[in-house]
């Protein structure tokens, strides 16, 4: 199939910037000569190479993964469950509101110490991810679930259609751009502050603890290609949210 | 089936207080009845305090008790992300048991080719239709129409309105409060006219 020009430009363009910031990157490490100071990016990429050879590196990127993911599962869950319920009740949402903005105004870093203390280094990248998504799933959900057209529930209610019903038809559609929105940009989150979160609480067999070493032994070498391997996959979940959410947006028409 | 009965209805909006309706009584027998009146009088007010959507500031309405509405509201208030047929299905309380029936209506309506189009890519006189199927579907005691035959092609309006006409039989008698600006759409329709 033949791919056009307009379509291939971009993609050409982002590579370009790309090598671009690479031979900055390059000439920079050159110009001061020390490796403990700025890694070269062939160094970089050449060590990154060899982990990935290494059963160790996929291991600790599936930890990590594992339970930064599970965090952010649970924050979407918990999210949309304390949305309805805020917009249920008034009462609730008064509750709620003061310890979600507390949630929002804390610092990663004295929260993960807190949080290392009550639930251990183990859990840590589960709790944190956690609680940095999940104020913005409710945020946003709860604007979805606001913003659900009143004239489309009157009708609903008028013809006594029934609550699963109006939910499946009406606020499903209302909340999903929403919520699909927040999990997009709650996931760049939930894996940075995963990961700040292990290397707090030096978690074994952990992208964390690969830092956390890297950072102790002067290994800046491996922190270099740790830091690219958890770019390149924070970029991979990126585009595979924005995938899942253009593919969801294409199905219905606004 | 017992009227329903508006008796000296009031009704205001706004601050300061603007009346729309003052000391209006009317009467809506079994069958058709057509409110005609220029724009901005409270038809639709009227319709809605008939149907208990809306509360009269004063007055007071019998003959509701146990009786069910369907309303075709001024805006069609379609799911416009989903099928004709969905719509129309949307408000029956079993879609299996109903959708034979709802795509026998979708076809007199003359939406034999829209059944399975989202809504969204329909015509505004399509969508119309759509949100009358609707509001037929279900088995009323009450319909209220707000404007049924806005934005219809004038070829299929005899169709639609042999449609309502159905629905006013004597064999299965309803309370149809009809709203419409247009003079020879009522005389179509027949039954009751009421000019407020």
């Amino acid at each position: 199939m033949k791919i056009s020009s307009s379509y291939r430009r971009p993609f050409v363009y982002t590579l370009l910037a790309v090598l671009f910031w690479l031979l900055v990157w390059e000439a920079a490490a050159a110009w001061i000569g020390s490796t403990v100071i700025l890694v070269p990016p062939r160094l970089a990429f050449a060590r990154l190479f060899t982990l990935a050879q290494t059963a160790g590196f996929w291991l600790s990127i599936g930890t990590s993964m594992r339970r930064i993911m599970l965090g952010f599962l649970l924050a979407l869950g918990a999210g949309v469950i304390i949305a309805v319920g805020a917009s249920v009740s008034k009462i609730f949402k008064h509750l709620m509101l003061p310890f979600i903005n507390v949630l929002n105004a804390m610092p990663l870093a004295s929260f993960a110490l807190m949080v290392l203390f009550l639930f251990g280094s183990r859990n840590l990248s589960i709790v944190v991810p956690f609680i940095m998504v999940m104020p913005i799933v409710f945020h946003n959900v709860y604007k979805g679930i606001t913003n659900t057209d009143p004239k489309l529930l009157e009708m609903a209610r008028v013809f006594d259609v029934p609550f699963w019903k109006r939910v499946y038809y009406i606020y499903a559609k209302s909340i999903m751009p929403y919520l699909l929105s927040a999990a997009s940009i709650g996931i760049g989150f939930a894996w940075k502050s995963g990961i700040s979160a292990e290397l707090i609480g030096n978690a074994s067999g952990t992208i964390g603890r690969e830092l956390h070493s890297a950072r102790n032994f002067f290994l800046m070498v491996d922190l270099y290609a740790w830091t690219i391997a958890i770019v390149l996959l924070s970029y991979a979940i990126d585009r595979a949210f924005r995938f899942i959410y253009e593919k969801w947006k294409g199905h219905t028409p606004s | 089936m017992t009227p329903i009965v508006l008796n000296n209805i009031v009704k205001s909006y706004g601050t300061p207080s603007k009346p729309v309706l003052e000391n209006i009584s009317l009467t809506l027998p079994p069958g058709i009845t057509c409110l005609m009146g220029p724009s901005g009088i409270g038809k639709t007010t009227l319709a809605g305090i008939a149907a208990g959507l809306i509360s009269p500031d004063d007055g007071t309405v019998t003959g509701r008790e146990g009786k069910k509405v369907a309303f075709l509201f001024q805006e069609d208030r379609l799911l416009e992300w989903e099928t004709a047929l969905t719509n129309v299905l949307f408000v029956t309380p079993n879609a299996k048991e109903f959708a034979a029936q709802a795509q026998k209506l979708l076809i007199q309506a003359g939406l034999a080719d829209a059944i399975n189009q989202k809504t969204a890519e329909l015509s505004g006189g399509m969508k119309r239709r759509v949100a009358l199927c609707r509001t037929l579907i279900v088995n009323r005691d009450i319909i209220i129409l707000d404007e049924p035959f806005k934005g219809l092609d004038e070829k299929i309006k005899p169709a639609i309105i042999e449609i309502v006409k159905s629905h006013a039989s004597p064999e299965n008698p309803k309370i149809i409060l009809c709203i419409t600006h247009d003079h020879t759409e009522a005389e179509a329709l027949g039954g009751q006219l009421i000019r407020m």
